[in-house]
């Protein structure tokens, strides 16, 4: 018989792990890893452009933007490589869980989709991040 | 009251659906203001015009015209990224309100429902970059072809 007392102290039940979700969970291995790699394809087309045409197309931006007595070039450039190596870990970040992902369901391993939802997570917070931001620069530029 | 349940409930659960737990609220809220940051974006791209830039006159085109085309382009990026965002937006929320109820009552078939919805959004995002990519491609061929051309 089970007293009362260990009945309250029992977990909220919790499904059986991830079993009917396996398919759901490759999914998203599978179309994860193809955003960190379409990702990371067009961070390097993004790279090239910027090695043979960098300094014109941030020039032309920091003349265009033109806020007075302030030396926007430099601050653009480092708002580029801040910008850039973000993108970068959220990618990397995506990579990391699509392989956990993967790795997890074919080892049947629930610590690895753990991991893996751990990663999905930090992507999430940099995702809210940038729409935070997103949401100020567009209150700012309808005012 | 509620709240304070949830949290009571969620402490009860393992790291693997704690995990799945916090990333159903972050995506939930992201989805949120996402949504909402489009939406603004877009009413200021419907109700601002945008800056009258001296664009040269090209090809047989009056500024005027190429005015009018540098505005509609903007409509339509504006209302290609509005379409974008509540599509993104059902998937995200719909992964974190399915995922949250699914854990709190322990139901593995709504988890379930709840992932394929999360894949949904990664494969929407796929789709868009690849095709963002395709584009890119595009544009470089065509910047090559025009190099080797003389243009």
């Amino acid at each position: 018989m089970v007293s009362e007392e260990q009945e309250e102290e029992k977990p909220v039940s919790e499904p059986d792990p991830l079993e009917p979700s396996q398919n759901a969970l490759l999914q998203i291995s599978r179309w994860t890893r193809q955003v960190a790699v379409i990702g990371f394809g067009i961070g390097a087309f993004v790279v090239m452009t910027m090695l043979f045409g960098g300094v014109q197309v941030l020039t032309t931006v920091a003349s265009s933007l033109s806020l007075e007595g302030a030396n926007t070039y430099p601050v653009l450039v480092a708002g580029f490589f801040i910008l850039f190596f973000l993108v970068a870990l959220v990618l990397f970040y995506l990579l990391k869980a699509s392989q956990l992902f993967f790795l997890g369901v074919q080892q049947k391993n629930t610590e690895m989709i753990s991991q893996a939802f751990g990663y999905l997570k930090y992507f999430f917070v940099v995702v809210l991040v940038f729409a935070a931001l997103r949401l100020t620069g567009n209150l700012f530029n309808l005012l | 009251m509620d709240n304070i349940g949830n949290q009571d409930a969620e402490g009860k659960l393992s790291p693997l659906y704690r995990n799945i737990f916090s990333v159903a609220r972050i995506g939930g809220y992201a989805a949120l203001l996402s949504l909402a940051g489009s939406v603004i974006g877009a009413i200021a791209g419907f109700t601002k015009p945008i800056a009258a830039v001296s664009l040269p006159a090209k090809e047989g085109f009056e500024e005027v015209d190429v005015q009018q085309l540098a505005q509609s382009s903007t409509y339509f990026f504006v209302t290609l990224s509005l379409i974008i965002s509540v599509v993104t937006f059902y998937f995200l929320f719909r992964f974190s309100k399915l995922a949250q109820s699914a854990l709190l009552r322990g139901d593995s078939i709504k988890l379930s429902e709840a992932l394929q919805s999360l894949a949904k959004y990664f494969k929407i995002w796929g789709i868009l970059l690849f095709l963002m990519m395709f584009f890119f491609g595009l544009l470089l061929l065509g910047g090559m072809l025009n190099g080797a051309a003389g243009g």
